[in-house]
């Protein structure tokens, strides 16, 4: 029954545990987003994208889901992670600009400077 | 009233000869120098995207040649790298398509993140992190991370590379994909979402036990 009022009010969130600074609060909180919600604004958070308006929802949510929170803090960890590399460190590639191209940019400075 | 209506030339081609005797910013030997240290590392991008040595030379070949000829375009002698670089990107799209390799990026999206009806997270806890990020940047982390990236899908790794490594913004995406900017965006949250989920089980290695 209460799950039920809760869902229509989009509201079942806090049915989940709750961190202990939620309480009160968030239960009078006017709007929620659902986990969905979140999960689609994560990239514009992460740009910085996203409105002070909606990163109030987006944080008012964080505070009450843990699962969205440890989402989003792998989700950080490996998103630095991955940016910081240059993939593909290990193959083996030719270091030296081969002949051929040496050539043709030389054909074409000959044109240029014809 | 501002009255002067400059005929500004339209020199857009290649090969249009006023372009060419302006005097360039940039020497020969600079251009040499900077594509002599780099080259390896042009192959290696490119390579991410056509997944193919001999693919990923040409495309570097063809852009570093098409670089030259437009040497005059560039304005500031720092970006010099970085605009080489984005025209071999260029390029290497150039060659997916010709191979009709391109993925088809309106293909449906696997659902990665399950939700209940209600929009819910349906997956198990998320455990906090278990790796100190410093972690993640040692030399067996960089390994995993790189053979994660390597194995994504063409349609998640492209504009994820795109973004991420090259800096293009998401409109510069969308065009050169021919794609929607939203579609860009979600392919590019796709690509992360799966890198850390395939990174999971080293970095955070409870966050699909949780329940066990």
């Amino acid at each position: 029954m209460i799950s039920d009022v809760l869902k229509l009010l989009r509201l079942d969130v806090l049915m989940r545990p709750v961190m202990p600074i939620g309480g009160w609060y968030l239960r009078v909180s006017p709007r929620m987003i659902t986990c969905r919600e979140f999960n689609d604004f994560i990239y514009d958070y992460v740009e910085g994208d996203l409105t002070e308006k909606q990163v109030i929802l987006f944080q008012r949510h964080m505070r009450v889901c843990p699962m969205c929170r440890n989402f989003l803090k792998t989700y950080i960890a490996a998103y630095k992670a991955e940016s910081h590399i240059l993939p593909y460190e290990d193959i083996d590639v030719p270091n030296a600009v081969p002949q051929d191209l040496i050539d043709a940019i030389l054909d074409v400075r000959g044109n240029q400077n014809k | 009233m501002s009255g002067t209506s400059e005929n500004t030339p339209k020199n857009k081609t290649d090969d249009d000869p006023s372009l060419i005797e302006t005097s360039p910013l940039i020497s020969h030997d600079h251009f040499m120098n900077v594509v002599n240290a780099n080259y390896g590392r042009y192959i290696k991008r490119a390579y991410g995207y056509v997944k193919c040595q001999s693919l990923a030379e040409d495309a570097v070949q063809d852009g570093i040649l098409s670089a030259y000829r437009k040497l005059n375009a560039v304005r500031d002698i720092n970006a010099l790298n970085s605009w080489i670089n984005r025209i071999i990107t260029h390029k290497a799209l150039d060659v997916l398509r010709k191979n009709k390799r391109m993925p088809d990026f309106y293909a449906d999206i696997d659902d990665i993140v399950s939700y209940n009806s209600a929009g819910l997270l349906n997956a198990p806890l998320w455990a906090e992190m278990s790796t100190p990020e410093q972690d993640i940047m040692k030399k067996e982390n960089l390994q995993r991370l790189n053979k994660a990236i390597e194995e994504l899908p063409d349609i998640y790794r492209i504009p994820l590379l795109m973004k991420d490594h090259e800096e293009f913004s998401i409109i510069e995406i969308s065009e050169m994909l021919e794609i929607s900017e939203s579609n860009a965006k979600v392919r590019i949250h796709r690509a992360r979402m799966k890198l850390k989920l395939s990174l999971g089980k080293y970095f955070f290695p409870y966050q699909n036990g949780g329940k066990s």
